[in-house]
């Protein structure tokens, strides 16, 4: 069993492997030249106001569209309410009627 | 001008006979001493329409319901309940008796028994059926019914008390409820003499 044996040379094997270096030239510029010029700096007032102003209007609108179905429905089910009994006077009369000649 | 062309429609579907105008009906509202309670149903095609989409296929009741309205070009429905009999007289229907003297209207039923009294009215075109017209009334109550277009009278009379009326639809809010639809009067009880 020799797995933690120490590999000869290691100390030397280590110093080359850390030992400092040099960035090639242009190395520094290169990165700099990636990163965005504003990456930390917030957006500007009037990006921010409109990015408000979309938000509320998207708000408003879903809303508004959710408000109408909702008062739709409601108009719908009134109307379906008024035809049945409409229907069920007219119905209801005719058998009255019905019943009267057959009397 | 939109006023002109509604008023011109409106004219228009009166003149072809088969919507009866309820309007000379309003005085009964109005007469004094007259405690009444009044139910308005007034259904255009358009209206028929949308109420119709909001049946269910699946209730067969409703599926009885969205079948007859379909084709129909209007309901007309008033319904009085007076506070003490005697409310109306027979010369208040004269306003809508006039109307179903039009041609292609012709009474196909009257029937008296006591104070109830019941007319039905056909509109024809032709060998169509265009309309039809119900008068059902007793002492207390009165109920006029005028239904634009062909209309199938054996599934209309399959829908007598299927259906649960809530009051609330009716607009009529807290108060008093809308009088119960004729078929649920049972007594006959005398009614002054028609004049």
């Amino acid at each position: 069993m020799n797995i933690h044996r120490m590999p000869p040379n290691l100390d030397e094997a280590l110093k080359q492997a850390f030992r400092r270096q040099e960035p090639p030239d242009g190395f520094a510029d290169r990165v700099m030249a990636r990163v965005p010029a504003k990456r930390n700096a917030p957006p500007p007032r009037w990006k921010r106001e409109w990015l408000a102003i979309a938000a509320s209007t998207c708000v408003a609108v879903i809303g508004a569209g959710a408000w109408q179905q909702h008062q739709r429905q409601i108009e719908g089910e009134r109307a379906k309410q008024q035809l049945i009994y409409a229907l069920t006077v007219a119905s209801e009369s005719l058998q009255v009627t019905k019943q009267m000649v057959t009397r | 001008m939109a006023m002109k062309w509604a008023m011109a429609l409106a004219f228009a579907a009166v003149a072809c006979g088969q919507q009866i105008d309820f309007s000379s009906l309003d005085k009964l509202a109005e007469r004094a001493g007259n405690k009444v309670n009044v139910v308005n149903v007034t259904l255009n095609e358009e209206q028929l329409k949308f109420a119709g989409g909001f049946l269910s296929d699946q209730d067969e009741k409703q599926g009885t319901a969205k079948s007859l309205v379909n084709g129909l070009k209007g309901i007309n429905v008033r319904v009085f309940e007076f506070d003490k009999p005697g409310g109306y007289s027979m010369s208040d229907m004269d306003g809508i008796r006039s109307q179903l003297r039009a041609p292609g209207w012709s009474k196909i039923v009257e029937a008296r028994d006591g104070d109830e009294t019941a007319e039905v009215y056909m509109f024809t075109q032709g060998k169509d059926m265009g309309g039809i017209t119900v008068i059902a009334g007793e002492k207390r109550e009165l109920a006029i019914v005028n239904i634009v277009g062909p209309i199938d009278l054996k599934s209309l009379g399959s829908l007598a008390g299927k259906f649960g009326i809530p009051r609330e639809v009716m607009g009529m809010g807290a108060s008093p409820a809308p009088p119960k639809p004729p078929a649920s009067r049972k007594p006959l009880p005398t009614r002054p003499k028609p004049e």
